[in-house]
């Protein structure tokens, strides 16, 4: 029987840079988006228009989602804290975990926007809030296929205490799109 | 200690949000309304606040990051791993496709966003099935050091799954071919065609069957001009549409507007 070469160990981190760098650019992204909203929101109630109609914005969808997002980032945190210690099960169960707030606050999104039944061109302030949202649930969804992805690691036995790149990568992202959720939810469900 | 990329970046974040606090007051703020985001009054020019605040929250992000991986110092990272020295950034593992039929997928779904629903369902598959097939090509070129190890250790686990996933969308795909150009036939074409493929097929199966000694590289020729004259006339026709269809107990639709005129 022949002896395996063993993996050449790999320079750590580079992944985690690289991803800051990505995760980066997207809030940067979002921060183009919130400028636009925030400058056409101010010139409109300078000028006296309604922004939105009366009771299209509620805040407790937004809250609930607020509070989904938080869930997701403890959870994402016990991910991180799991690889640590070597932790397979509950690393896979906090992954999991963060994947299913992710996908119930995509769902909770789509149900909220199809139930007030605003049309994307109503107006500005429509076309804006169907943009910045979506494109949330789009980070949202990429997180939720890239958790999916570390759990398919994982269960190959990948993600270890000494390679653990890819599960902080992710936790950077995530903790990014709670952190651009949280802009969303102060701007547009609590300012509205 | 902090290092010197922390620095680099944690003072370019200071610097890009003071700018922001000058750019605010600068452009129509109030006394307070830049220095607490808005909170207690007006920022200004929204964007280019808001942008500036965006980019020194991004670039602190950078600093934290920096400070926390000692900006990649090796020292550091071999004293991570517990060897003497940092490995090598990049291991050498060959060459792969998937970057490519990612990006087949991606741009799939773009069409289809702007298309069709079906051709975006399309791309969301492929990119799903890209994302698998990367992974498990990426799990394989670490099983071990021996390249052909690795190789076999992915066929081993992902050809069970591939094949029959395979199998199954290349008839679909046939059939799907084969009754476009059917339905773009006439009626005795259509009879015509299916015969007339048909022997062709059995031709040259007997052929092959008759000949065991014919290269396999013949053999995988006959079967790619074929299937690919099939997906090609498939494509024509079904861009070309079907037939008009006559129904018992009434005319084809246009015969119809022909007499109401």
């Amino acid at each position: 029987m022949g002896t395996t070469v063993p993996t050449a160990p790999t320079r750590p981190r580079t992944l985690v840079v690289a991803s800051a760098f990505g995760t980066g650019s997207v809030i940067m992204y979002f921060g183009g988006l919130f400028a636009l909203y925030f400058s056409i929101r101010a010139d409109a109630l300078a000028w006296g228009t309604q922004w939105y109609p009366e009771g299209a914005i509620q805040l407790v969808p937004g809250g609930m989602n607020m509070a989904t997002m938080a869930m997701s980032a403890i959870t994402m945190g016990w991910a991180v804290h799991s690889v640590l210690n070597d932790d397979r099960v509950h690393l896979m169960i906090a992954m999991a975990l963060t994947a299913v707030l992710g996908i119930a606050m995509v769902n909770q999104t789509v149900f909220y926007f199809v139930d007030i039944g605003l049309p994307i061109d109503t107006s500005e302030a429509a076309t804006l809030l169907f943009t910045i949202v979506g494109s949330h649930l789009v980070m949202v969804a990429i997180g939720v296929l890239w958790l999916g992805m570390l759990l398919l690691r994982t269960l190959g036995g990948q993600d270890t205490s000494r390679h653990r790149d890819l599960v902080s990568a992710a936790a950077l992202y995530w903790y990014a799109a709670v952190a651009v959720y949280s802009v969303i939810w102060i701007g547009i469900y609590i300012a509205k | 200690m902090l290092t010197t990329g922390f620095k680099l970046w944690f003072g370019f974040a200071v610097a890009v949000m003071m700018a922001a606090v000058f750019a605010g007051y600068t452009s129509g703020a109030t006394e307070t309304g830049p220095v607490s985001i808005g909170w207690k009054g007006g920022v200004g020019n929204h964007v280019s606040y808001t942008i500036l605040i965006f980019a020194a929250g991004v670039l602190a992000m950078f600093g934290l990051i920096a400070a926390a991986f000692r900006d990649a110092d090796a020292e550091a990272q071999a004293e991570v791993l517990g060897l003497a020295e940092a490995p090598a950034g990049q291991v050498a593992v060959g060459n792969s496709l998937w970057p490519v039929f990612g990006a087949l997928g991606v741009g799939t779904v773009g069409v289809g966003l702007v298309v069709n629903s079906a051709i975006f369902v399309l791309g969301l598959v492929i990119v799903a099935a890209v994302g698998v097939e990367w992974t498990m090509t990426n799990w394989s070129e670490r099983v071990s050091g021996d390249p052909e190890v690795n190789a076999e250790a992915r066929e081993n686990l992902m050809r069970p799954i591939e094949i029959p996933i395979l199998g199954t969308v290349g008839v679909a795909v046939l059939v799907l071919a084969v009754s476009r150009v059917l339905l773009a036939s006439s009626v005795t074409g259509a009879v015509w065609v299916a015969t007339v493929v048909g022997l062709v097929i059995f031709g040259l199966a007997i052929l092959i069957s008759q000949r065991p000694e014919m290269p396999r590289s013949t053999v995988r020729g006959i079967l790619f001009a074929g299937i690919t004259a099939i997906l090609i006339l498939g494509i024509v026709t079904a861009v070309s549409g079907e037939r008009e269809f006559h129904h018992k107990g009434g005319g084809a639709h246009h015969d119809e507007a022909e007499a109401d005129h």
